[in-house]
This record gives structure tokens, C-alpha cells and sequence, in this order.
């Protein structure tokens, strides 16, 4: 299922058979992806999987045991000029709690040198809702408060490539919109590239253009969101059958046909996920074959969340 | 420049923002100041002159170096932050520099205020106003601010190349005794002499080298070890 989707527009982010060990220990083996201007790029994975660590290498804090790294053609771990084009937030805000939001916006626009940074600094505490707290320490604001002023020091100096980790976590339901909306059109209309590491599939579902899935150190999925999207609608059927005797039987058909993968039943009920799309005509030429009345067969839209499960369940069978 | 200048300012905001940490500073640097001079002048009613002066601003710059660097180093490492000013453009050794400069520059000014008091209150004590030397002077204006600015510079290396767990060991194990053993010195005898221009030029010859030496050290830095020893 693994596959490096290569972008047709110019790649922003490049990781190229990437590994990364600590002291013998291989937390990444051979992670490889390109990802294009404007790509809106999710990285999901279960916790201890080398998320964390594929975004400090990008951002060139580690430097790779094996592989390289290019970030808007540049090595961010040698180059200032990479990093100036490239915007943060992290799990840890990264902000002064002692200083008031517009001193932690102004130091950040003097590292970058942005300039006419007064209007700018004034444009993001506004863009962040925050321009009546902007003397206010930011210590004495909400978890939500200070991801919004986060938010808005990563896009002070307009960077062209965005790292985000978990940039809803903490926001409100209104304010997580907000910041779905504008990784939205910071993509769509500023063509800046956004790399989001997340648990939040919902998140993924609604701002990424493409999704990878790392488990164990490795990439074991990299597809566009539409691929995802065809996937999920062509791998499930649910199957009622008219008597509840028939099911061990049918269970039974079912796994023995190609590319089924789980068989799950419920009463009369059976729940098929399967590899690729099974016609629904091979399943009811099969139970005719045995003598097997079916009430109602038809298909099951997997959502991502069982298709992330699906994988990473894979993913602990092949390790 | 306008990066490191960027830097200092905001330090200096973090240090200044912490009022609790000031008012200790200042008080105990008034306080220090104060006992010290009262101790010299009780111990010997003629004392050198220079005496007070020159240990206590040593120690006072010190100690002070000491307190603000933990601020700035250690706090940036224990809360995080450092990790995405690490994604910044600046270079780990500009940064490092920055804070050097921000820790050394309100510690220079605290032991200026506690040579002050010293000389005040042994002026009042011995009924004689004392009036400083040149090289008393200049030790206080130059050699003393280049002392702090090797601490913390040296501090500040190793709390960003140390993890958490040997950073608070080098606090007990190596710090606090070396002040403890440099207070010592300045209450025995062994503080007590007459500073001249060849004790300003030894003393400032070797702050030079330490500075040196800590600001080599300082590219030995690099963001892995900073990251790796994130708590």
C-alpha cells in the first residue's frame, strides 16, 4: 500500500530515504516523500512512531543518520536562508509567557527581519483575534489564546512553507474552524506548503490535500486525499443474510474470495473490508453457488479513521 | 547585528519582567554589599581601602551572572521555547551571545551598585571618605562585567549542551561552592591587598582568556544536543 506520490509541481519539502537512529536505536528507516507548493500534506501515525522526529529533521534541528533532507531546495540544518522561509508551530507554542503578545511577535519579526514590521506585527495580533490583549502577558492567556498567537508568529514573515504540529489541539470549536480555514487558504491562495503532523483525522479530512501514514519508522501510506477518498468508498460491503444459521457458511465464502480482509459478523450481519473494490455480483453468484438466501447486500463507506486503523493494524502485523 | 541587538532586548525584557527575581537580586546584592563592607571595616578599622571593593564586585557580578543565566538559558530549555527559536534564522553561537551579553550587562550594573555601597558605608565607618583607585576603577568598570560575561557564557554552554539532570547538579556541585570558596577568600586575609595596574592587567589578561576560551567553546553548540536534552 506504501507509495512516495510524487508531486508534478516544484517540491517544496524533499526527504529522501530518510533513517534516523538514536544511540543503535532506528526510530526512522528510509522515510521518503516530496511534497509540492501548495500541497496541504498530513502525517499521521501512532504516538512513538517518528512523526516528531521526521519534522525536526525537515526543520534541521537532528541532523539524518542516512538519507537527505531539502526544504525549498535547501538543508534547513545548515542554511539560514531555509529557515527563513519557513514558519513553526509546534507542540510547545514556543511563546514568552513573561512578555506581552506584540513583545513575542516583535522579537520573532526582528530574528526574520520582517520587514514594515509594526504594521505586521499589528496584522497578525488582529489575524489572531488578540489585538485588544496585545500588552497583556501571555501567561495570562488561554490555551486557545496562546495557539492563536503561535499561529499568527509562524505566518509573520510570510513564510513558504509551513510546519504545524497538532495546530488544532486546545482551540475551541469555533476557533478550530478558523484555523482549518486559513491552512486552507494560505495553500489555495498563497500557494504556501503546509506540513501538519496530527492525530486528528477530522482535521485531515477536511484541510489535506494528501495523507501519509508512518508507523514503526516507516512510511506504509502516501495518497492524495481523493485516492483515500476512492478507497474508502470501494472497500467495504455489509451483507444481511435471511437466516442467521447461514452466517458461519458465508463467513466462511466470503474469505475464501480475493482480496477480502476482515470478515466481522454481527447476528445476520456480516461487515466484509476488503483490499481492493469486490463487485457485489462475485459475492451473490458465490451464495447462490452454496445456497445461501441473501436479504441485502450493499456497500460500506470505510471512513479514514478505519482506514488509518486498517493500516496501522497492518503495520503491527508485518513487524 | 540588529539580530543580537534583537536578542539582548528581549533578554533583558525576560530578566526585568521576572520582578520577583530582580527585587531578590538587588536586595541581596545591597545586602552582601552592606554586610561585607560592615564585616571589613569591624575586622580591621584601616583597612585597604580596595579590599571590599574589589572582592565584592568580583563576587556580587558572580553571583548575580549566576542567577540570570539560569533564568535565560535554562528556562528557554525547561519551557520549550528554545525549540522553535531554533527554527529561526539565527545562528546557535548570535544567540548564545545575545544572552551572554543581556545576563552580563544588569549584573555589571548590580555590582557597580554594591561597590558603591561598599565604599559608602566604609567611608562612614572609618570617618575617612575612600576614594577609589584607577585600577579599582577600572576592574570594577571592565574586569568585573568581563567575569560575568564568562560565567555566563560558560553557564550557558553547558546548560544548553547538558540535559536537566546535570544542569541542576553542576548548580550544587560546582557553583554554589565556587562561591562559597570565593566569599571565603574575601573574608581571610587573602582579599586584602593593594590593587595596582599590574593586578588589573593580570586579572583582565585572564578574564580576556576565559571569554576566549568559553566564546571557542560556544561553537561546539549544536541544535541535535540542544534538542536531544529538551526535558
Amino acid at each position: 500500500m506504501a507509495s512516495s506520490t510524487a508531486s508534478a509541481v516544484r517540491p517544496m519539502i524533499a526527504a529522501d530515504r530518510l533513517s534516523k537512529a538514536f544511540g543503535g536505536r532506528m526510530v526512522l528507516r528510509g522515510v521518503g516523500f516530496e511534497i509540492g507548493e501548495g500541497e496541504v500534506f498530513g502525517y499521521l501515525g501512532p504516538n512513538g512512531a517518528g512523526k516528531t522526529t521526521t519534522m525536526r529533521l525537515l526543520l534541521g534541528l537532528l541532523r539524518p543518520t542516512e538519507g537527505t533532507v531539502r526544504v525549498d531546495g535547501r538543508d534547513a540544518s545548515r542554511s539560514l536562508d531555509a529557515r527563513r522561509r519557513i514558519g513553526v508551530l509546534l507542540e510547545s507554542n514556543g511563546l514568552y509567557g513573561r512578555l506581552s503578545a506584540i513583545d513575542n511577535l516583535s522579537y520573532y519579526a526582528q530574528l526574520f527581519e520582517v520587514p514594515r514590521a509594526k504594521e505586521r506585527v499589528a496584522e497578525m495580533l488582529e489575524l489572531a483575534g488578540l489585538t485588544g490583549r496585545r500588552r497583556d502577558k501571555v501567561g495570562t492567556f488561554s490555551l486557545g489564546m496562546r495557539r492563536r498567537l503561535a499561529l499568527a508568529r509562524a505566518l509573520l514573515h510570510r513564510p513558504a512553507v509551513l510546519f504545524l504540529d497538532e495546530p488544532a489541539a486546545g482551540l475551541d470549536p469555533e476557533a478550530q474552524k478558523l484555523v482549518r480555514d486559513l491552512i486552507v487558504s494560505l495553500s489555495s491562495d498563497e500557494r504556501i506548503t503546509v506540513f501538519m503532523n496530527t492525530h486528528d483525522l477530522d482535521d485531515v479530512q477536511r484541510i489535506c490535500s494528501r495523507v501519509a501514514i508512518l508507523c514503526d519508522g516507516r512510511i506504509r501510506a502516501d495518497e492524495t486525499l481523493k485516492e483515500w477518498n476512492a478507497r474508502a468508498e470501494a472497500t467495504g460491503l455489509v451483507l444481511t443474510l435471511v437466516d442467521e444459521n447461514d452466517v458461519e457458511e458465508a463467513a466462511r465464502i466470503l474469505e475464501n474470495l480475493p482480496d477480502v480482509a476482515t470478515c466481522e459478523i454481527d447476528g445476520r450481519t456480516l461487515a466484509v473490508s476488503t483490499h481492493r473494490e469486490l463487485p457485489t455480483a462475485t459475492v451473490i453468484r458465490a451464495f447462490e453457488a452454496s445456497g445461501i438466501a441473501l436479504h441485502e447486500i450493499r456497500r460500506a463507506r470505510q471512513t479514514l479513521e478505519e482506514l488509518y486503523l486498517e493500516t496501522v493494524r497492518e503495520a503491527g502485523e508485518d513487524a | 547585528m540588529r539580530r543580537l541587538r534583537g536578542i539582548v532586548r528581549k533578554e533583558l525584557k525576560e530578566i526585568f519582567a521576572n520582578r520577583y527575581a530582580v527585587v531578590v537580586s538587588v536586595a541581596l546584592c545591597l545586602f552582601v554589599g552592606a554586610m561585607h563592607a560592615l564585616q571589613s571595616a569591624v575586622a580591621d578599622p584601616s583597612p585597604q581601602p580596595a579590599s571590599p571593593v574589589f572582592i565584592l564586585s568580583t563576587i556580587v557580578g558572580l553571583l548575580i551572572s549566576y542567577t540570570f543565566a539560569s533564568q535565560l538559558f535554562y528556562r528557554e530549555k525547561v519551557s520549550g521555547t528554545i525549540e522553535t527559536l531554533l527554527c529561526s534564522p539565527i545562528s546557535l553561537r548570535t544567540l548564545w551571545a545575545g544572552k551572554v551579553i543581556a545576563v552580563a550587562l544588569p549584573a555589571s550594573v548590580l555590582s557597580w551598585a554594591a561597590s558603591v555601597v561598599a565604599t559608602l558605608i566604609v567611608s562612614a565607618r572609618t570617618g575617612t571618605p575612600v576614594i577609589a583607585s584607577g585600577p579599582l576603577i577600572l576592574h570594577v568598570l571592565i574586569v568585573v562585567p568581563l567575569f560575568n560575561a564568562t560565567l555566563a557564557g560558560l553557564l550557558g554552554f553547558a546548560q544548553m549542551l547538558l540535559g536537566m539532570r546535570e544542569n541542576r547538579l553542576i548548580g550544587f556541585v560546582v557553583f554554589i561552592p565556587l562561591f562559597a570558596a570565593l566569599y571565603g577568600i574575601g573574608f581571610s586575609g587573602a582579599g586584602r591587598f593593594a590593587y595596582g595596574w599590574s593586578s588589573l592587567g593580570i586579572l583582565a589578561a585572564i578574564a580576556i582568556l576565559l571569554l576566549a576560551a568559553v566564546g571557542y567553546l560556544s561553537r561546539f553548540l549544536s541544535r541535535e544536543r540542544i534538542v536531544m536534552t529538551l526535558p
